[in-house]
């Protein structure tokens, strides 16, 4: 469902050139829970980034869902972002005027396959899917950062996308918050088959994975390599 | 509807700033609609002035009397039998409310030993105060016709002979075929025309005397005034074709084209409008574009995390023209009001004005509001806040979606 072929990135110019991530081949089937992980600086964003669509590697060949990637211009990239892809941000990145609703809603707003009786009903079994049923009227501010992060969650699940990418999730977390989250997606992932790929340093979360993506240094160490 | 709700949250999310925003908007706005009052209000009493003043509405005369009486004066008069047949037909128009004949000439007044140039118009003496709303009686009477050899003259006139109302002149002046004439008259009245020129020169007399003076009882001009001044071009079209059908060679000329000054006046001012329209727009250009700037840049991450889950630029640029839209017409909106507000208690006030070029009297102006000029300043103020708005837009579309989530 996912495949990366020989995939570099790097960012800077002359002496100031980091590498990101160097010659990554990697392959993650439907229904995987995966983590990606390593130190900070490791490359874990950067590859999440390139698998999310949200940046382009130097070289290298991304497929997903049997699509190139690489060959889609910028509109067909949002589209397939919109429909295939969601995302759980390390700072939940949820729109503080809007609720919690409203929240998940928006994503659904511009999928014209989406009608507006079922993305009212796509809203509130996303929230209760990750236990806010009663909270979908809130505004971010009014909710903890768990439950911002469960947001997050709902409205990443509420496309129905074929993976859901999430990038330290619980690093704005606490412990007690934050594994939480992980269980959830990890029910989300069992119950419902949706992939997940989560970046994470945390060797109790790293724990939950099927599998585990090793980066170092922008290097694949271990895992499907 | 969750698009919309989004753009006018994100409108009101930094009250502040909108405030701000607002005000800015809305003082260019008002400050369109003020400036654009205070010229209509000009223009108004120049033409009202113009009108009122000097021109009438219409003026009949006979057909090429505009470009080549001054050459062959004589020549273009209308015969008495004639100006009957016009005085019956215009009396028959029901918007025209008044008529006057006029007969200029010119010649010396003969006052003891004094002997002083003048211009005469000949008018007829109880239609003569419609046509002078500029002219102010400084002493004595107006022209009356119980008293067919009474004159009225401009202050200037009647220092340069020492006239008093009451004095007895002699009006000399060349009759058509060139003998010299004379009558005596009596001054009424000494009057301001609030333009030194026409003080200086020009005295009015009851175009019967005059028709004496000059041994020729033709009409040079029948000036119509009518009920209100938007009826002129519908009138003006009517008389033509009456005078047509009747066989009567006549040219009917409106107020517009013969009020030179007035539409020199109004050409210059409506330019310096525009100069004015476009410092102001670019004024709220330049300042609704930090503020829409900054507003944007402190979004980014949100922006860019919309463009994440899959909103096209388009649909993100369009959210953000929709802010500014909503802002503009909002700031709009305001500017009307505090314009209209500013209108009305200037106008309760009264703007003390200099006298213009020529005139010799300072005027109260005021603030007219005016829904046409509040219409175009209220567009303008939303199509710069929409121009200020386009280069952030662009800027927020265009960086990678990546480069601004990882801060």
């Amino acid at each position: 469902m996912i495949r990366l072929q020989e995939v570099s990135r790097s960012f800077g110019e002359g002496a100031a050139r980091a590498v990101a991530l160097d010659g990554i081949n990697l392959q993650v089937e439907a229904g995987e829970f995966v983590a990606v992980a390593g130190p900070s600086g490791s490359g874990k964003t950067s590859l999440l980034n390139i698998i999310g669509v949200l940046d382009a590697p130097d070289t290298g060949t991304v497929e997903l869902d049997g699509q190139d990637v690489g060959a889609l211009g910028e509109p067909e990239q949002a589209d397939l972002r919109l429909a295939k892809i969601g995302f759980v941000f390390q700072r939940f990145n949820l729109i503080p005027v809007l609720s919690a609703a409203e929240n998940v809603e928006l994503a659904l707003l511009f999928r014209r396959d989406v009608s507006a009786g079922e993305r009212r009903e796509r809203v509130r079994t996303s929230l209760e899917r990750v236990g806010l049923g009663d909270k979908g009227h809130r505004r971010p501010a009014e909710l903890s950062g768990g439950e911002q992060q469960r947001v997050a969650v709902a409205r990443a699940l509420a496309a129905k996308p074929v993976v859901v990418l999430a990038d330290e999730p619980t690093a704005n977390l606490d412990h007690e918050t934050g594994l939480p989250v992980i269980e959830l997606m990890r029910d989300l992932n069992r119950e419902h088959g949706t992939t997940f790929l989560y970046a994470t340093h945390d060797p109790e979360l790293i724990r939950l994975a099927d599998r585990v993506i090793w980066l170092r240094d922008g290097r694949q160490v271990e895992g499907d390599a | 509807m969750l698009f919309l709700r989004l753009a006018v949250r994100n409108v009101f999310r930094n009250r502040m700033r909108t405030t701000v925003a607002l005000l800015a908007i809305a003082a260019g706005c008002a400050a369109l609609i003020v400036n654009g009052g205070v010229i209509y209000n000009i223009f108004t009493e120049l033409r009202e002035d113009a009108i009122h003043g000097r021109h009438g509405h219409l003026q009949i005369t006979r057909a090429g009397y505009g470009e080549h009486h001054l050459r062959e004066p004589g020549r273009y008069l209308i015969p008495a039998e004639e100006t009957g047949q016009i005085l019956e037909l215009l009396r028959d128009v029901p918007q025209v409310e008044h008529i006057s004949r006029q007969r200029q000439f010119s010649g010396m007044i003969a006052s003891g030993d004094r002997y002083v140039a003048f211009v005469g118009i000949g008018v007829d003496p109880d239609q003569d105060a419609a046509f002078s709303r500029h002219v102010t009686l400084q002493r004595g009477d107006p022209l009356s016709s119980d008293d067919p050899y009474g004159m009225i003259c401009g202050l200037g006139l009647a220092d340069k002979f020492a006239g008093d109302p009451g004095v007895v002149v002699t009006l000399l002046t060349n009759t058509d075929s060139g003998a010299l004439n004379a009558v005596d008259v009596r001054l009424r009245g000494v009057f301001e025309g609030g333009m030194k020129a026409f003080d200086d020169w020009t005295l009015k007399l009851p175009i019967a005397a005059v028709e004496e003076l000059l041994l020729d009882d033709r009409t040079e001009k029948i000036v119509v005034l009518l009920e209100e001044t938007e009826q002129v071009p519908v009138v003006q079209v009517m008389l033509e074709e009456r005078f047509a059908a009747q066989g009567l060679d006549l040219e009917v000329r409106s107020w517009r084209k013969l009020a030179l000054f007035h539409n020199q006046t109004v050409s210059l001012f409506k330019r310096e409008l525009d100069i004015i329209k476009l410092i102001i727009a670019t004024i709220v250009i330049l300042g609704i574009a930090n503020t829409i700037g900054m507003s944007i840049l402190e979004r980014r991450a949100e922006l860019a995390t919309l463009r994440a889950l899959g909103l096209r630029r388009g649909a993100i640029a369009r959210l953000l023209v929709g802010e500014a839209l909503l802002t503009g017409l909002l700031g709009g909106l305001l500017g009307i009001v505090l314009g209209a507000v500013i209108a009305r208690v200037a106008t309760t006030i009264g703007i003390p004005f200099p006298s213009p070029p020529g005139s010799t009297r300072p005027f109260l102006g005021g603030v007219d509001f005016v829904p046409s000029i509040a219409l175009s300043s209220f567009l303008l103020s939303v199509l710069s806040t929409l121009a200020a708005s386009f280069l952030p837009v662009w800027r927020a579309t265009r960086r990678p979606i990546a480069e601004i989530l990882r801060g």
